[in-house]
């Protein structure tokens, strides 16, 4: 059941004296509940930006230029297939609502936002696994994220919710009154995610939770987000450029270039049916643990700017399969059974595994010629 | 391979230390205490062959990088001697020194930090060759860099020179740095960690290009890395450290197909795994890592130890004896005392520190049913010998008394493990078992025999 649709979402940042950066362009991908849905990408291609986008907690110049984010789920009474009660719920009467009781968060305002976020989605923010603040009880730092996003809840109940949460979380609940600084690395991540937890929300947002982490660290920082989906059967949407860690923990991926969502499908389907150039490429660029004696094939030349981008795919200036076709104009998501067979289609449904590549025609041969050395380095990088 | 020299080590280490910290502090005056080192690379002895790759890796804070940097003399060792190409580098003269630094490079993690923003691709890929006094002239040495800088394949070079930094993409930056290392045509490079800023997409070109320069330039390399993928896909051997000791040493894909340290097989077991339809165990690792001020004693993993060596009269399961010694590290740590006693539950006071202090700090699938770090462990699920848990209670009551002292003997007395009592031999050579009484059990006693 989907819990989050992101529809032709496109995200800008204003620059003073430069071109507009277009940081996400016609993103779509739903997210069902209890799933997990990882964005998966290279520095500067939008990921962390769309997290953040779906929040509102866009930098001050960012903002959605179109699109919308549509969650469901809000409280359930307002589930009464009409989105009446949702139209009440919600003050504003600007805010669209579907007729499946869907809104559309990029249209909330900023009071509204402010209630909504925690309550129904939450986010642990890049780095935030070690930034505990060392000179307040835990319990205390709980209590106020309760506090701020639920000011109707007097300081004893959130007291005793703290508790409970560090408690579900795999904490002594009298360590509520603990320092930070008196709690190991492993219980400091699980009293983040707790915080994280503390309005029970629908969904968590988790940006790089493991990156700068050490590998048997980052198990256990895996181990307490695997905990907490149990423990609270929440949505995750995991935001990272580790491959490994998401081909473990994600059940459906969206793999990100350039601002733009270049293939979505099931893990197993990214892992072992990859289907668009940029994937392809990744998938031989990285080593693997298991693997010995072939050579890693780097992908020549660097990410597009975004700043005014031109129209072709984003990939295209790297792509080796690129045709003329593909800069007129950046492709749109195709279903990639269909398009395989001959048949683009271009309303391909969500769930679908689907890539934004014209060339789908020839997977097969892509896929063969994208583990040869001499298909990604035809012509000799230049200097723009 | 090598450049014509004959085989042979090019870099010895030889029981080196290096301690920070060890000034006298304000506060150490002030409570009248001995400074506190931290000791970031302990009694480190390896040898590295002229030709080799060899990696070194672990965890932040398991002293890779300070051995890097001891390896290029930016730091002087604490104990111990380094030699290079049969100089010691710890007692060099200046001419020594310069003939040294003509031949030894670093690359650092940071292409964005490493190379000056107001300097020209030309003025810092030069300055080595003017600093070294290489080359004839400004004509020859402008065309040392271009040569350089093709070789690590930024073509054609021309286009680059002029070029700041701020205008190169990160992997470009990366390229300029290792052409900075390459240009004085140095025997050995420590690269430490230098890809991990750069994009998945990009990384694989600056590996390859160091691959291939090590054929092409005769280079030895160490190569740093806390990603062990890599360490396996670029290096011949490895050195594993931890917490200051190198742990274990050898083969790169002997280490990586089967690990015999029980840290190693834990850092092997936390990596994930890149196909999504595996369902990988996690490492059965106890807590986390201890203060490189205050190692523990013996060997330094034995805390976290999944296999840790009982007294040979033991008569319980290992498991029981793991729980036992994580009793006892938590009194060392001063982690266990009368404040996890709950006056008003029914249990004895013994009885739940007991059950606290026997439980294992580890990812779920490795606990026993219902344990968990709040609530300690049922006591019956852990086959403790009656002896043994009649010394843990005995020291439970020294300890609700304020005695730890009294606790850790009564434990220590009957019961304890030779791997914190005794200091494994740690390998030097890459044919050597790891530092782990559980292969150096039979070998040790014959050291003993010589002795008497």
């Amino acid at each position: 059941m989907t819990l989050l649709e992101i529809n032709d979402l496109s995200v800008t940042y204003r620059m003073d004296d430069s071109p507009d950066v277009r940081a996400v362009e016609d993103a779509n991908f739903v997210v069902d509940r209890g799933e997990t849905f990882g964005l998966v990408g290279e520095s500067g291609c939008g990921k962390t930006t769309l997290g953040k986008s779906i929040l509102a907690l866009l930098d001050d110049n960012g903002e959605v230029e179109s699109g919308e984010a549509w969650f469901d789920g809000l409280l359930p009474e307002w589930e009464d297939g009409t989105g009446a009660a949702t139209r009440e719920a919600i003050e504003d009467p600007d805010v669209p609502v579907r007729s499946d009781g869907m809104m559309d968060l990029t249209a909330l305002t900023t009071r509204e936002m402010r209630r909504f976020r925690w309550n129904q989605i939450s986010l642990i923010p890049q780095g935030s696994m070690n930034a505990l603040n060392p000179v307040y009880k835990v319990g205390d730092q709980i209590v106020e994220a309760i506090r701020l996003h639920e000011p109707e809840t007097t300081e004893e109940e959130a007291h005793e919710r703290a508790r409970e949460l560090l408690e579900r979380i795999g904490i002594d609940r009298e360590r509520a009154d603990d320092y930070a600084h008196e709690f190991s690395g492993g219980m400091k991540q699980r009293a983040v995610i707790a915080m994280a937890m503390a309005c029970d929300p629908e969904m968590v947002i988790a940006d790089e939770p493991t990156t700068a982490l050490d590998v048997i660290t980052q198990d256990r920082v895996l181990d307490a987000i695997g905990d907490m989906q149990d423990e609270f059967d929440v949505s995750l949407m995991m935001i990272s450029h580790d491959i490994s860690v998401m081909a473990e923990t994600c059940d459906r991926l969206a793999v990100m270039y350039g601002g733009r969502v270049m293939e979505v499908g099931t893990t197993v389907e990214i892992f072992e049916d990859p289907a668009n150039p940029y994937t392809l490429g990744l998938q031989n660029s990285f080593p693997s643990i298991e693997e010995t004696g072939h050579r890693l094939l780097s992908i020549p030349g660097t990410p597009p700017t975004l700043q005014d981008p031109d129209d072709a795919c984003r990939f295209a200036e790297r792509c080796p399969w690129a045709v003329q076709q593909c800069y007129e104009g950046h492709p749109p998501n195709f279903d990639v059974e269909a398009a395989k067979a001959g048949n683009p289609n271009r309303e391909a449904d969500m769930r679908t595994h689907r890539s934004a590549c014209y060339r789908l025609d020839m997977l097969e041969t892509m896929r063969q010629e994208a583990t040869e050395e001499d298909t990604w380095h035809q012509e000799p990088q230049t200097v723009r | 391979m090598a450049s014509g020299a004959t085989d042979g080590s090019l870099v010895e280490i030889d029981g080196v230390s290096k301690y920070f910290d060890t000034a006298v502090s304000v506060t150490d005056r002030l409570f009248r205490r001995d400074p506190v080192p931290v000791r970031a690379v302990e009694d480190v002895s390896l040898t590295i062959e002229e030709g080799d790759i060899v990696g070194i890796a672990g965890e932040s804070g398991c002293g890779k990088t300070t051995l890097g940097n001891l390896l290029v003399n930016l730091y002087d060792p604490t104990e111990g001697t380094i030699t290079f190409d049969g100089m010691d580098i710890t007692r060099m003269s200046s001419e020594e020194e310069s003939a040294f630094r003509r031949r030894v490079q670093m690359i650092f993690q940071d292409p964005f930090e490493s190379l000056n923003p107001r300097k020209t691709v030309l003025d810092s890929v030069v300055e080595p060759l003017r600093i070294n006094g290489i080359g004839d002239g400004w004509s020859d040495r402008r065309q040392r860099v271009i040569e350089a800088l093709e070789d690590v394949e930024l073509a054609p070079a021309e286009r680059y020179l002029d070029k700041f930094p701020g205008e190169l993409s990160g992997g470009e930056r990366q390229r300029v740095a290792i052409a900075r290392a390459l240009v004085i045509n140095p025997d050995f490079i420590v690269a430490d960690e230098p890809v991990s800023m750069l994009d998945v997409s990009i990384r694989a070109g600056v590996l390859n290009l160091m691959k291939d320069l090590q054929d092409e330039y005769g280079l030895t390399y160490v190569f740093i890395s806390h990603d062990l993928s890599l360490i396996r896909y670029m290096t011949e051997k490895t050195a594993i450290m931890y917490l200051g000791d190198v742990i274990e040493y050898g083969p790169t894909d002997e280490i990586v197909e089967s690990p015999k340290h029980p840290y190693t097989q834990s850092l092997f077991e936390a990596v994930p795994k890149v196909d999504p339809t595996l369902d990988r165990q996690r490492a059965n690792v106890t807590g986390e890592v201890p203060s490189a001020r205050d190692p523990p004693a013996g060997c330094k993993f034995h805390p976290r130890c999944p296999k840790i060596i009982p007294p040979d009269d033991w008569t319980g399961s290992q498991d029981a004896y793991r729980r036992l010694y994580q009793f006892r590290y938590s009194l060392i740590q001063r982690d266990l005392g009368p404040e996890d006693v709950d006056p008003d539950t029914r249990a004895s006071e013994v009885d739940q520190l007991l059950s606290r202090g026997l439980v294992l700090d580890v990812p779920e699938e490795h606990r026993k049913s219902g344990e968990d770090l709040r609530e300690g462990v049922d006591l019956d699920a852990v086959d403790l010998p009656p002896e043994a848990e009649e010394a843990l209670r005995d020291a439970a009551r020294n300890v609700l008394g304020g005695d730890y002292e009294a606790a850790i003997e009564r434990v220590d007395r009957d019961f304890e493990s030779i791997c914190s009592s005794t200091h494994p031999t740690v390998p030097t050579m890459p044919e050597d078992p790891p530092a782990c009484h559980l292969y150096l059990e039979e070998t040790a006693e014959a050291p003993l025999a010589e002795q008497s």
